[in-house]
């Protein structure tokens, strides 16, 4: 009997140990529930993430919390230049500075690449003028002496009569070959909504000859 | 060996069995009481910092006061504390002795924290990491003196007399021929009582802290705080014949115990402290000159596995007789003393380079608790817990201090002062702690921070070396604590 009632008391005292845990338990759970909602749900604070403009001192001028920062500046005539403010300001000095300014000021902006598109931010082939000199000097001979590459601009299409000829018809190597440079349109061989690019067709509106064929304009 | 001896062995194996091995309250409050914190700057204006804690030091401050910080922050620094007191023996209110001074100091590292602020384009996010000593339980005591109205052999016989028995120092008590289960002994008084205390030991935090800006210029702040820590006392005590002492046989059972020497007992109790809690900070500044901070410290739990070695002897003129330490001895204990809540709130004013702050701390003691024992005997926690409800009352700690920067050099001057009442209902002021504060800073290349504080406090106390009021000493006390915090902002 004796024997029962001591197990009987243990048991009680594990079950009221156990509650206690379950209790810190609860407090641990609560307490982490805070924190981590204080620190994901702050409806002021804005973090920066790639894709957004990296903050400096200039863009964040208009949200920058400027009281927070004026605490050890204590001028009446403080301004959001931090610079300006740190070394003219008669009360704190030299801490101004190391209060106010946030470390990120002092980092170049990162570049930002967008994974959803391979060339943003990239400069291309063809909507870069300035690549073509690196990409195509120093490898073989120069595109002086070819033509490959050079691009023919032609003129709009003149419609002067059925059998006459414009000269804008034909390129002139001087207006559309700038001096070694090679620009590659990608919209040469598009279907020819402009009509300045017709003539680089396959053809469907003129002949070899020069002439129209009958897919023209009647 | 006479069947009263028998008896005798039987009653001190069956007290062994159900050893209750009895806390005090000076064992709750001594994780209870508000440390002096582990920065100089804040150390330097008094502690008065829950408005300001725009540093890593809001780890132990006010969490919310990381919202403040722009830059990252690395910083550490170093505690010397000395303590030493004045000590008197007294019985039943009358001193006994001449006063005996004590000293104990120790130098330790207070604190390594680091701060992040997240890049952010409004606001302000920050999370922190310290490590920070906050609480020292070093102390030292020594007192000597002709007892004249009780010993502490007649308080063990009267109360726990398997110790006086061991040690030949009491008789067995018998009615109608059979041992009564009482013990007496004459030797209870005009004893030379003298000893030792060294107390030392230390609470350390690992605190995680996060602080956001959740409105314009609104801070919130959570510490997650880890703690670990450790507490030893060592104390020698003796009781010594003096020339009106008894010469008879201490214990009538045997003649070795015939005049009396020397009493001598030695405690050694060890601490290894777990623990862990949380605290909630509120940070506003209302406009460029002003803030005000709010801070709640949820109950900190503190879990001790504690062991206490007892060692000691009784000399008589013809015989030693020893301690069987194992007899006394234990290192199987453990309970958790769970802290009360703490509700802080101060205010400081900052205008042209000068900073006034002032800040109170409700504490209710008597929420102090004892909880989860393992191993004691549960009544002896409940009435230990219904003491510590009958002794001790809520108190408001409160802190003020200044700091003026001289912007040209780059230096800063501080002075504070604050106040930790005691707990115990009914104490006199000038049990209260107080700390009268000063502190110096310097900034170098815009970056690296170097300040130094220093602080004194004083108060009294007093001590039981066995009963109430019996012999007790009172100490008036005083302390003197360096800190030097190095920062490096980048």
């Amino acid at each position: 009997m004796v024997l029962l009632t001591e197990v009987a008391a243990r048991a009680e005292t594990a079950a009221v140990i156990h509650a206690d845990k379950g209790i810190n338990m609860k407090k641990l759970i609560c307490v982490a529930a805070i924190f981590i909602f204080l620190n994901i749900t702050g409806c002021y604070t804005v973090i920066w993430s790639p894709g957004m403009d990296f903050p400096t001192a200039e863009s964040n001028s208009e949200y920058n919390s400027t009281d927070t920062t004026d605490y050890y500046n204590g001028s009446d005539n403080y301004v959001d230049t931090y610079g300006d403010v740190y070394y003219s300001e008669p009360y704190y000095g030299r801490y101004a500075n190391y209060y106010n300014i946030p470390w990120w000021y002092s980092v170049a902006p990162p570049k930002v690449y967008n994974k959803n598109h391979k060339n943003d931010g990239k400069a291309t082939a063809n909507s870069n003028g300035d690549v073509s000199p690196i990409r195509n000097s120093g490898d073989g001979r120069g595109n002086s002496d070819r033509n490959t590459g050079d691009i023919i601009n032609t003129p709009p299409v003149t419609i002067s009569g059925s059998n006459s000829s414009s000269s804008g018809t034909t390129t002139s190597g001087s207006n559309n070959t700038s001096s070694g440079t090679t620009t590659i349109d990608s919209k040469k061989t598009d279907s020819g909504s402009d009509n300045s690019r017709q003539s680089t067709s396959s053809g469907s509106v003129r002949n070899n000859d020069g002439s129209r064929n009958d897919g023209g304009r009647k | 060996m006479k069947f009263g001896n028998y008896t005798k062995l039987l009653i001190i194996f069956v007290i062994l069995a159900t050893t209750a091995y009895p806390q005090t309250i000076n064992d709750a409050l001594r994780l209870g009481y508000s440390g002096i914190g582990s920065s100089a700057r804040a150390l330097g204006m008094g502690n008065s910092y829950i408005s300001l804690s725009d540093d890593a030091s809001a780890g132990f401050f006010n969490p919310a006061g990381f919202g403040l910080l722009k830059k990252m922050e690395f910083s550490g620094g170093l505690d010397y504390s000395n303590f030493s007191n004045v000590a008197t023996l007294n019985s039943n209110g009358s001193a006994i002795e001449q006063s005996s001074n004590n000293t104990a100091s120790s130098t330790t590292l207070d604190r390594v924290s680091f701060a992040f602020p997240f890049p952010t384009v409004r606001g302000s996010l920050v999370f922190g990491l310290s490590y920070q000593n906050t609480k020292d339980f070093n102390g030292a005591l020594s007192f000597s003196g002709i007892n004249p109205n009780s010993s502490f052999i007649g308080f063990l016989a009267a109360n726990n007399p398997r110790l006086t028995t061991e040690l030949h120092l009491s008789s067995p008590e018998y009615i109608n021929g059979q041992y009564a289960n009482q013990e007496f002994t004459h030797l209870t008084g005009l004893l030379n009582q003298s000893g030792n205390i060294i107390n030392s030991g230390g609470i350390n935090d690992w605190t995680f802290s996060g602080a956001i800006e959740i409105y314009k210029n609104l801070f919130v702040g959570l510490n997650l705080n880890f703690i670990s820590g450790s507490y030893e006392s060592n104390s020698d005590y003796y009781e010594d014949a003096t020339s009106k002492s008894y010469q008879g046989m201490a214990d009538t059972t045997d003649p070795a115990s015939a005049n009396f020497q020397t009493f001598y007992l030695n405690r050694l109790l060890k601490w290894d402290i777990s623990g862990w809690d949380a605290k909630l900070g509120i940070l506003y500044q209302f406009n460029r000159m002003s803030r005000f901070g709010l801070t709640v410290q949820f109950p900190k739990t503190f879990t001790i596995k504690e062991s206490f070695t007892v060692n000691g002897y009784s000399q008589f003129a013809n015989q030693q007789y020893d301690l069987n330490q194992q007899d006394f001895s234990y290192d199987n204990v453990q309970y958790d003393i769970v802290t009360p809540f703490e509700i802080g709130a101060g205010f400081s004013f900052n205008i042209k380079g000068l900073i006034l702050s002032a800040q109170g701390t409700l504490i209710d003691y008597s929420q102090l608790k004892f909880k989860n024992p393992d191993g004691i005997d549960a009544v002896t926690v409940a009435d230990l817990n219904k003491s510590i409800k009958n002794d001790l009352t809520a108190i408001a700690n409160y802190n003020f201090g200044a700091e003026y920067t001289i912007p040209e050099v780059g230096l800063r001057l501080r002075a504070g002062y604050f106040v930790q009442p005691s707990a115990y209902k009914g104490d006199p002021a000038s049990f209260n702690k107080k700390y009268i504060t000063a502190g110096i800073g310097f900034l170098a290349e815009e970056a690296i921070g170097l300040d130094l504080a220093f602080a004194h406090g004083w108060y009294s106390d007093i001590g039981d070396n066995y009963g109430s009021n019996l012999s007790r000493t009172t100490q008036d006390i005083k302390e003197n604590h360096f800190i030097l915090t190095g920062t490096y902002r980048f």
